[in-house]
């Protein structure tokens, strides 16, 4: 047998680079889905550790920041499915965001950030994923897919109607696209 | 304002949002650790594990044993198959063998185990039990053994000692022309690669040798795997435990903490991996 503190010692740098590259990108991911920080954080640690699990599974077929993100995409929507909570998940999306401040652990966003974060929470969790994955987290459409489980043409509807769903609410809480100019 | 420039503007504020939505420095320091302990705590598999394995192995062996068994699920199962390779006595495969013929209450003489097929020749010492008893009785409990350890694929040899014969000069000779240089500590590095990966019908290695050239052991695990996806993920199976062997403190101490380079060839004597260390 290998000596198991050695052994780990490998696989704790494995984790720790996974960590450091995809960590937080996957859980904000994970926590604007459900909008629960330490549920979030067990999430998150689900998914590592299928993907520790799972790693000689990994085929390069795809990245394997898409694969990690598969796992998370996954992992979130199976607890659910577990809990029986999407009845709990969709009232907390359209009730209860509003006034929830972010987490301490979070580093606070500034109005404009804010603003996206509260319409990113209003609109379905279709198009709130598909947007996520699109334009927060810079995956491609067929990643996207692949991510989600979708076809690429539902993708690419998904993200026209959130985007217009999204500017809706945008425009609702008052947003002005003039005030994003400053970031030029 | 046109449409086109809040789409510009909207993907502007997307960038900053990600880059923004940051965890605090400590926050992510505590959820690393946490993800860190999480994964050791299930390597090794804790006991709540052995239940879902014991299920997905009893499913497998469903899978296998009906009509419905294909190659695929057979890939799978070869997929599964654990490397370990190591240093400790504890686990050396002859040692774990002559425990068992002890204690079943026969004498040996020798306990060898030979690549390609990957055979263990048991040389026990005559005595008033026939050597047909003898084989009864051990060939289950080795079968047992070597299963356990995952090595699906070998063959066993029980004989009893014998006067030894006139040794054959060509043959003394091969064998003692050892090269000059070499590292007497490497075969020993070899024999546990070979232990780890030999006689398991997933990694299909042929056959590991070695040379050491000008202060750097050059080695050479030959397989029969075929150059695709499949085989590329056993590859880097292989790869993770010969670092994690080669990462090991009585390993760096066995080959001197030497250069060396290790090539996996595939079945058609091309380069799947190379493993160096040249510092």
């Amino acid at each position: 047998m290998v000596k198991k503190g050695l052994y780990l010692m490998n696989d704790e740098k494995l984790i720790s680079s996974w960590y450091e590259e995809f960590g937080t990108s996957i859980f904000t991911y994970i926590y604007m889905n459900i909008k629960d920080y330490h549920l979030a954080e067990d999430i998150l640690q689900e998914v590592f550790i299928k993907a520790y699990r799972n790693y000689e599974n990994f085929k390069n077929e795809s990245s394997f920041k898409t694969w990690i993100f598969a796992i998370a995409q996954n992992t979130t929507i199976d607890y659910f499915r577990k809990k029986n909570i999407m009845m709990y998940f969709k009232e907390l999306t359209f009730k209860m965001l509003d006034t929830q401040p972010l987490p301490e652990e979070i580093i606070q966003l500034n109005e404009d950030e804010m603003q996206l974060y509260y319409a990113l929470q209003k609109i379905k969790l279709d198009y709130r994923q598909v947007i996520m994955l699109r334009k927060l987290k810079g995956f491609s459409t067929k990643e996207t897919a692949e991510i989600l489980g979708w076809t690429e043409s539902k993708v690419k509807t998904n993200l026209k109607r959130g985007l217009d769903a999204l500017k809706n609410k945008l425009l609702i809480g008052g947003f002005e696209y003039e005030e994003i100019q400053r970031y030029k | 304002m046109k449409k086109s420039n809040d789409t510009n503007k909207l993907a502007q504020l997307f960038e900053h949002f990600d880059k923004s939505m940051q965890l605090k420095p400590q926050a992510q320091k505590q959820q690393k650790n946490r993800i860190i302990t999480a994964v050791q705590n299930v390597n090794p598999m804790k006991p709540k594990n052995k239940l879902k394995i014991s299920l997905v192995l009893i499913a497998l062996f469903l899978i296998v044993s009906s009509p419905l068994y294909s190659t695929t699920a057979a890939s799978l199962i070869e997929k599964i198959v654990p490397i370990k390779i190591s240093n400790d006595k504890k686990s050396r495969l002859d040692v774990n063998i002559i425990k068992r013929i002890e204690q079943s209450g026969y004498d040996y003489d020798s306990v060898s185990i030979t690549p390609n097929p990957f055979t263990v020749d048991i040389v026990l010492i005559p005595s008033n039990t026939s050597i047909n008893e003898k084989k009864e009785v051990l060939m289950p409990e080795i079968r047992e053994f070597l299963e356990k350890e995952k090595i699906n694929n070998y063959k066993i040899n029980i004989s009893e000692y014998q006067k030894p014969k006139e040794i054959d000069d060509t043959l003394e000779k091969r064998e003692i022309n050892v090269k000059p240089n070499q590292n007497v500590q490497w075969p020993k590095v070899i024999s546990n690669i070979h232990q780890a990966l030999g006689g398991k019908t997933a990694y299909k290695v042929k056959g590991i040798s070695y040379k050491t050239k000008e202060y750097v052991t050059y080695v050479e695990i030959k397989t029969d795997l075929e150059n695709n996806q499949d085989s590329l993920l056993k590859v880097n199976a292989m790869e993770r435990a010969l670092k994690a062997y080669f990462l090991e403190d009585s390993t760096k101490k066995m080959i001197k903490n030497g250069k060396y380079e290790i090539r996996i060839y595939d079945n058609k004597k091309e380069v799947m991996k190379i493993i160096e260390k040249f510092e």
